[in-house]
């Protein structure tokens, strides 16, 4: 009968820490992190982003970039599309695309949250932050938004990358 | 000791022939034979629900049909009990005609719901010409051919209980084809249905949605054309 307890303690231990660590990053150390890094609005809506990122490593030492973007609470809730690629980046002129890794969304009432991750190359992330101007364009269920970097935008992921 | 004889394998073999046969027709869904023929008021009902609203927004008075299999995907405030209506609605629709398939799948998904702030649904719907449907709102991009590609279905996530329901109901039996409102105070078509109590497709929802989805009903199709199609197959009295 103990025995039977304590493995179902065990079985549940081991489901809430699947819970816990099975966020939607990659598995790895997160080694730095882009936070805060709010998208100025190149159009009406009233929707806002932020272009977050991070970087892990993983057992090997190897390093991989995500880019988190995060749709914030209490706006409209964009539902930002999973099947295509939905991201797409203009850096002088370059258009780079993304499909999402992964979306995760937390809603209640007016509160909404989604956050899309998007799997990104050092080289890739270099060039945007190297750029004169950047203009994104996030594809949605319903419609596409529009953002553009400013200067705080590059100053913080320049910082990103340079640290 | 015992053996098994000759007839006793030939019978034991038939009795699972019997039994995959009755394990496969109950999985597979119950579809509703079409009638000999139906009565000029039916054929009136599904031909005044299937064409010609002020729904249609390329303003053509014909045929709107699925004819590819639809794939239902659900984005927001979602509940169990949404989920539950859907299927319902759908098990309803696959009982009365055995094409287009109609499942959950988020893969490519043709028919979405979506279940958000009423204030935000104008936003959503973002085409002028749509802003019209605002409530509980429904817009259906059709191709030329007159071939329902893609539904979408805002449902106010304040909506609850028995009005939510209904809304789904409504809003999803409109998207299956069904465009017009009815006189039937018991039908999901019903105009102002959130308040009706309808549990079910109503019988005349049911002629028209059969008769809809006969192959051929083409899409595009005027209410003459269909009229015909329908006589010359012997199906009106």
């Amino acid at each position: 009968m103990h025995k039977r307890k304590r493995i179902n303690i065990w079985v549940w231990l081991a489901l809430l820490s699947m819970l816990c660590l099975g966020d939607s990053s990659r598995a790895g150390e997160r080694v730095r992190e882009l936070k805060g890094n709010k998208l100025q609005d190149c159009s009406t809506d009233p929707a806002s982003f932020s272009l977050n990122a991070e970087k892990r490593l993983d057992q090997a030492g190897l390093a991989s970039y995500t880019l988190i973007l995060e749709n914030y609470v209490g706006d409209i809730w964009v539902f930002v599309r999973d099947d295509i690629e939905s991201l797409v980046i203009t850096a002088d002129g370059e258009e780079l695309r993304f499909k999402p890794r992964d979306i995760l969304c937390y809603r209640k009432q007016r509160y909404a949250k989604e956050l899309t991750y998007y799997d990104i190359g050092e080289e890739t992330l270099k060039k945007i932050a190297a750029a004169k101007r950047v203009d994104i364009e996030i594809v949605c269920v319903n419609f596409t938004l529009k953002r553009c970097f400013n200067k705080g935008n590059f100053k913080k992921l320049r910082e990103f990358i340079t640290k | 000791m015992f053996k098994f004889g000759p007839g006793y394998r030939s019978s034991l073999i038939l009795s699972l022939c019997v039994l995959l046969v009755f394990i496969a027709l109950a999985r597979a869904p119950y579809v509703t034979p079409l009638k000999k023929n139906y009565t000029p008021q039916e054929v009136r009902h599904f031909l005044h629900t299937s064409i010609g609203t002020g729904w249609d927004l390329y303003g053509r008075e014909r045929i709107i049909k699925w004819t590819g299999d639809i794939r239902i995907r659900c984005y927001g405030e979602v509940e169990a009990a949404d989920v539950k209506t859907i299927n319902y609605i759908a098990y309803q629709f696959k009982r009365l005609t055995k094409r287009p398939g109609i499942a959950m799948n988020d893969e490519n998904a043709n028919m979405k719901f979506f279940f958000i702030p009423e204030e935000q649904i104008t936003f959503h719907l973002g085409d002028k010409h749509e802003r019209e449907f605002e409530y509980g709102a429904i817009c259906k991009p059709i191709d030329k051919n007159g071939v329902l590609v893609e539904a979408k279905i805002f449902i106010p996530a304040e909506a609850r209980g028995e009005r939510r329901d209904m809304l789904i109901k409504h809003e999803m039996a409109h998207c299956l084809g069904l465009m017009n409102h009815n006189k039937y105070p018991g039908s999901y078509l019903y105009q102002g249905s959130e308040h009706s109590q309808a549990r079910a497709f109503h019988a005349m929802d049911k002629v028209a949605l059969q008769l809809l989805y006969i192959p051929a009903v083409k899409p595009n199709m005027s209410w003459q054309q269909a009229e015909e199609v329908l006589r010359t197959k012997g199906l009106i009295k």
